[in-house]
């Protein structure tokens, strides 16, 4: 079996302090495995987005380790972990969090910029192809406020397809969608999981959005649950 | 219940807080100092223009008696801090017997004063001696053509057939204001200063009174006209001399002082009917005080409220800082059930809350600022502290408030207008459909237009004494500049920059350059925003600062102009020559050239105009002759040739060439005061060129000859003034030392520094120092706060922006580019804009006083170092804040600002 591509262990995360402190995590371990497409399921606090945030290094652990291919993120200083970022962990948030003063296109060029700085070894992202490839070519020039919910997530997924990622990381990618929408969202990230080969991470509080993942872990109040599913690849 | 929790908000936040406090401080701090030195230059204006009257009042009465009488009532009155009962009589001739033999002088006037006439009134100062009964005191001049020495004995008869009277001289004296003393007096036309006579003497009331006042009819209104001619008087006027209390004068505006003599010499005469009527020299001083003062007001309150307004833009940007934590704010108190009028009554209270402490801390920096930056300090009574403090607090609180309901106001129509994005489509506002900035910067041209042509008018009075009446309509001018800048700005909303932004971000798609102008030319209205403040902000301090150097510059040129040069030295008759002034003046330190000049009068036709004997060889080294005084004749160079190679040549005004019709090369006929005998008699010059300003000389009607010709038509034994130029030297250090050098030779030494100050009939006197120095000091701190405010605002605006392009792996030198890509964007065209619009302004400023400047500037001056370091506080306190912001970003809570965004 390969090393896994990340791991946390002992993650703890403490915000506050005295009557105030809460504790968003608990003493998680997980590994992530390369090509794999896991789901983090609970409800709205259990956690889950905070262990996304670690995982992709946008948030420091008050106690435990966390690493991305063997490098040590939590113990590097905020430049460090952006670069660590920049070699191949992608971000699909809910709200999309597209660059609200440039362009699609413009979107994507900034996100496959930062990644050819950080690794030169990798062909930088084409942001035409990409936008194509969500179907999205019509809409290279507009702005992310002349977009559709729909539109900007799809672009907001072709961003993070322009880092080139070894990990894409969802966090609650369909929750400002209609079902519709939402639907074809999760089929085309799952199409291009299966193109592309990342590993994926879905934080979802849906058991159905969590069924479409290899390997489900549940969150209860910052804990991983017993429960946890994994179906055969 | 508001206060309360505006107080608890505001602790909660304590750097917000401190921003928002510092930051309408400085706009009240501006004003307040601008109060401050309003009042403080109010008060120097009416004290210049009181000091600078040596006799208040003159009341012609017919007789001795009545002459007593009348005074003693008139020092009765409240208000009055003395009343003299004094006369002035003529006299034939004055005779002395000394050593070398008999000597006379002409005709001259005596001046009789009683016993502690001095203790109020300054018209003459003793040399020598003192007044005392029975004897005489002789003018210096006197005293030198009789050469007599105290005690010896002069002869005075009052006119040719009157008895010869003898009396001992007591002392000798310096007559300091011969104009008033001796003018001809009748109040209904009020102050006439006229020609000085050439002999003068004082002497005791009482004696005079039993002498010579006996022997000369008294001046009645009957007789009056034939008497008020220069040098014509033939009868004794007996006058009432009264000078006022100075304290109630000097503690207002130069306005309230005049109403305040007015009244006074309203109720005195009143209260004395038909007995006595004052011709009142104090009035007409505090007349042109008034008008200055009233000009000084406008142009302070226009050179300083547009940097208040801005600053108050720079409070706008502060609190816009936190508009996003505001939002959050309102948002929270609205879902616990607060209405709109709740929210309003907060913004209010806590306007309130911090317009109190800016109010409190912009009074305390303004006074700091006026009592450092302004000569002489600020003054500050019990009573005008309260007032200044009360005022500063009101501004605070608008101030405040007017950013505070800005934002508010903008984030309640957000919150509005996200409800019903799809139903309504919001109007642009009435000035923008109507064009208001466009008619505004139209009518400024306009004004500026008519103002070039027409604003002003320099009235010539018949004593002529030139003032200078301005319309105060002519700044509107600038302040609809200000105001159409400032509209057209906000108009175009930054779309001038997003053009060029987009053409330049095409050119290399994808390079971080591209991304970044990309990304600056879709923010244009924030950009704009503060390009708004920081360009105003710097355009203010340029065109205060140009402005003010030009306006010392030609106040420098102007008292230079009035004094004649950098120092003078004006010596008794013969001084100069025999004891040789003008060698013992170059021998001074600091002095660098000298060149004699002897005044006196001559008549063009019925015309007394002041003549300048000058040596044209040596005068263009001991002082400045600029091109300009010279008219249609060639340089000033030139001039002085022309006039140097024709022996009895004469450079005429302007004013007299045409109201002769007169021509380079015709002969003139002077009739020149011959001062051997005191009689004028008819010389000819030729008239070698047109002159319309010369160093001392009168700004209407004057003449310039050569001065070994001039001093054989008058007698006069040598020059009576020399000029000293200083070089790099202070003309106040060597004019003390000229003073030092010549003290035994009752020489009256002057300098231009004095001159400026003392000088309160020309605008120009008007201290641009104190408030300029105030407000570049100001408008140095405000662009760089307004600088570092934007940058800090585009961080608070941007953080989730920015915090996903730190989740996709942008490096922070990457992210920050977006911030200082947009400060260098905005210092850029805020430093175009300021040379711009500040060059423009102040070239409006100056070119509408360019007739108030005399002689008016040839160019502006522009103060390199001030711009250099307002440009330099820019553009530190945006590398600072850019700095800053680069921290900020590494300390970014990133999971916090991207969860469910």
């Amino acid at each position: 079996m390969s090393e896994p591509i990340g791991t946390c262990r002992g993650i703890s995360v403490v915000y506050g302090s005295g009557s105030a402190r809460v504790e968003a995590l608990a003493g998680i371990d997980l590994d992530l495995d390369d090509g794999e497409q896991l789901a983090l399921l609970g409800r709205s606090g259990s956690g889950k987005t905070t262990l996304l945030h670690i995982l992709g290094g946008l948030v420091v652990p008050s106690a435990g380790d966390v690493t991305w291919l063997g490098e040590p993120l939590s113990s590097l200083d905020a430049e460090a972990r952006g670069k660590a970022r920049a070699r191949g962990i992608g971000y699909v948030f809910q709200g999309a969090n597209l660059f609200p003063h440039l362009s699609a296109w413009e979107n994507l060029a900034f996100a496959a910029r930062a990644t050819a700085e950080a690794r030169p070894d990798v062909t930088p992202a084409d942001p035409d192809r990409l936008l194509a490839l969500v179907g999205l070519a019509a809409k290279r020039d507009a702005l992310p406020a002349e977009l559709s919910g729909g539109e900007a997530q799809r672009v907001a997924i072709a961003r993070a397809l322009a880092q080139t990622p070894r990990l894409l990381l969802c966090d609650e990618p369909t929750g400002h969608l209609d079902s519709d929408t939402g639907e074809r969202v999760l089929d085309l990230i799952d199409a291009l999981h299966r193109e592309f080969g990342f590993a994926l991470v879905t934080a979802t509080h849906d058991p159905n959005v969590a069924a479409r993942a290899s390997r489900t872990v549940e969150l209860l109040d910052g804990k991983i649950a017993d429960r946890v599913s994994e179906v055969p690849a | 219940m508001h206060i309360r929790l505006a107080v608890a908000g505001l602790v909660r936040n304590p750097g917000r807080t401190a921003l928002r406090v510092i930051v309408v401080a400085l706009a009240v701090a501006l004003l307040s100092g601008m109060l401050l030195f309003i009042g403080n230059s109010l008060r120097s204006a009416s004290s210049a223009a009181v000091r600078g009257v040596p006799l208040d009042w003159q009341g012609p009465v017919s007789s001795f008696q009545q002459d007593q009488q009348v005074a003693a009532r008139v020092a009765a009155q409240p208000g009055v801090a003395q009343a003299s009962a004094t006369a002035t009589g003529p006299f034939a001739t004055a005779t002395h017997k000394g050593p070398a033999g008999v000597t006379s002088t002409g005709q001259g006037t005596v001046l009789a004063v009683p016993p502690g006439y001095t203790n109020g009134i300054d018209t003459y100062r003793m040399l020598q001696g003192s007044v005392q009964p029975g004897g005489v005191v002789l003018d210096q001049q006197t005293a030198a053509t009789l050469q007599a020495q105290l005690g010896d004995t002069v002869q005075m008869r009052a006119h040719a057939g009157a008895p010869l009277r003898s009396y001992p001289v007591t002392g000798v004296a310096l007559i300091t204001a011969p104009d008033k003393v001796f003018q001809p007096l009748n109040p209904s036309v009020g102050p006439a200063p006229a020609q000085p006579p050439s002999n003068a003497a004082i002497m005791d009331l009482g004696t005079f009174a039993q002498t010579l006042g006996r022997d000369a009819p008294p001046v009645t209104a009957a007789n009056a006209l034939s008497n008020s001619q220069p040098g014509q008087q033939k009868g004794v006027q007996w006058q009432v001399q009264a000078q006022l209390d100075r304290a109630p004068l000097t503690a207002g505006s130069p306005s309230a002082a005049l109403k305040l003599a007015d009244q006074t010499r309203n109720r005195v005469e009143r209260s004395l009917p038909g007995q006595v009527t004052f011709v009142d020299n104090l009035s007409d001083s505090l007349n042109t005080a008034a008008g200055d003062s009233l000009y000084s007001q406008t142009l302070f309150i226009l050179l300083a409220v547009p940097g208040a307004l801005i600053a108050l833009g720079v409070a706008y940007l502060a609190a816009l800082g936190t508009s996003e934590q505001d939002r959050r704010d309102l948002a929270l108190l609205r879902a616990r059930g607060a209405r709109r009028r709740d929210l309003i009554g907060l913004a209010a209270a806590e306007s309130l809350v911090i317009g109190v402490l800016a109010g409190l801390i912009g009074t305390a920096l303004g006074f700091a600022a006026v009592q450092l930056l302004v000569s002489g300090g600020a003054h500050l009574t019990a009573g005008r502290a309260v007032t200044t403090l009360i005022a500063g607090i009101v501004l605070g609180i608008l101030g405040a408030g007017a950013a505070r309901f800005g934002v508010t106001a903008s984030v309640l129509n957000r919150d509005v207008a996200a409800s019903r994005r799809s139903t309504v489509r919001r109007r642009k506002p009435a000035w923008q459909r109507y064009y208001l900035d466009l008619a505004a910067l139209a009518g400024s041209g306009l004004v500026y237009w008519l103002t070039a042509r027409t604003g002003f008018s320099a009235v010539v009075n018949p004593d002529s004494n030139p003032t200078l009446s301005l319309s105060v309509y002519m700044f509107f001018g600038p302040a609809l500049l200000w105001i159409g800048a400032t509209l057209l700005l906000v108009r175009i909303r930054g779309r001038a920059l997003a053009w060029l932004a987009k053409r330049a971000s095409a050119r290399k798609q994808g390079s971080l350059r591209s991304l970044l102008l990309a990304s600056a030319g879709r923010r244009g209205a924030a950009i704009n925003r503060g390009l708004v403040v920081v360009g105003l902000l710097l355009a203010f301090g340029v065109s205060l600062a140009i402005f003010s150097a030009t306006y010392d510059q030609q106040a420098q040129v102007d008292a230079q102009l009035t004094l004649g040069a950098d120092v003078t030295a004006s010596s008794p008759p013969g001084v100069a020559a025999s004891k040789d002034l003008a060698g013992k003046v170059a021998a001074v330190p600091g002095v660098t050239a000298t060149t004699p000049v002897d005044h006196s009068y001559a008549y063009v036709g019925p015309d007394l105009q002041d003549t300048y004997g000058i040596d044209p060889g040596s005068f263009t080294k001991a002082t400045s002759l600029r091109d300009s005084y010279f008219v249609g004749g060639g340089s000033a160079s030139q001039n002085m040739s022309r006039l140097a190679q024709t022996k009895d040549g004469i450079l005429v005004s302007k004013e007299t060439i045409t109201d002769y019709s007169l021509s380079p090369g015709d002969l003139l006929r002077l009739r020149v005061l011959d001062q051997r005998s005191g009689h004028f008699h008819v010389v000819p010059f030729h008239v070698v060129g047109t002159v319309q300003e010369f160093p001392s000389a009168p700004r209407d009607s004057f003449m310039v000859a050569n001065l070994p010709y001039l001093q054989a038509a008058t007698g006069a034994p040598g020059p009576n003034e020399i000029f000293a130029k200083t070089g790099g030297a202070s003309p106040t250090t060597v004019g003390a030392r000229v003073a030092a050098a010549t003290a035994p030779l009752g020489v009256q030494v002057k300098n231009v520094d004095q001159q400026a100050v003392q000088t309160v009939s020309s605008i120009t006197t008007v201290d641009m120092k104190g408030i300029s120095h105030i407000e570049e000091a100001f408008a140095v701190i405000l662009a760089a706060a307004a600088m570092g405010l934007f940058v800090l605002t585009a961080i608070a605006e941007r953080r989730n922006e920015m915090a996903a392009m730190a989740a996709v792996g942008a490096s922070l030198r990457e992210v920050g580019a977006f911030v200082w890509s947009e400060a260098g964007l905005v210092l850029g065209a805020s430093i175009a804009l300021a040379a711009g619009l500040g060059w423009v302004m102040a070239r409006m400023l100056v070119t509408m006083l360019t007739h108030v400047f005399d002689p008016p500037p040839d160019q502006m001056a522009i103060p390199w170092a001030f711009l250099g370091a307002l440009a330099g506080a820019a553009a530190l306190a945006a590398v600072l804040a850019s700095a800053l912001a680069s921290r900020r970003l590494r300390k970014l809570p990133l999971g916090e600002l991207l969860r469910e965004r």
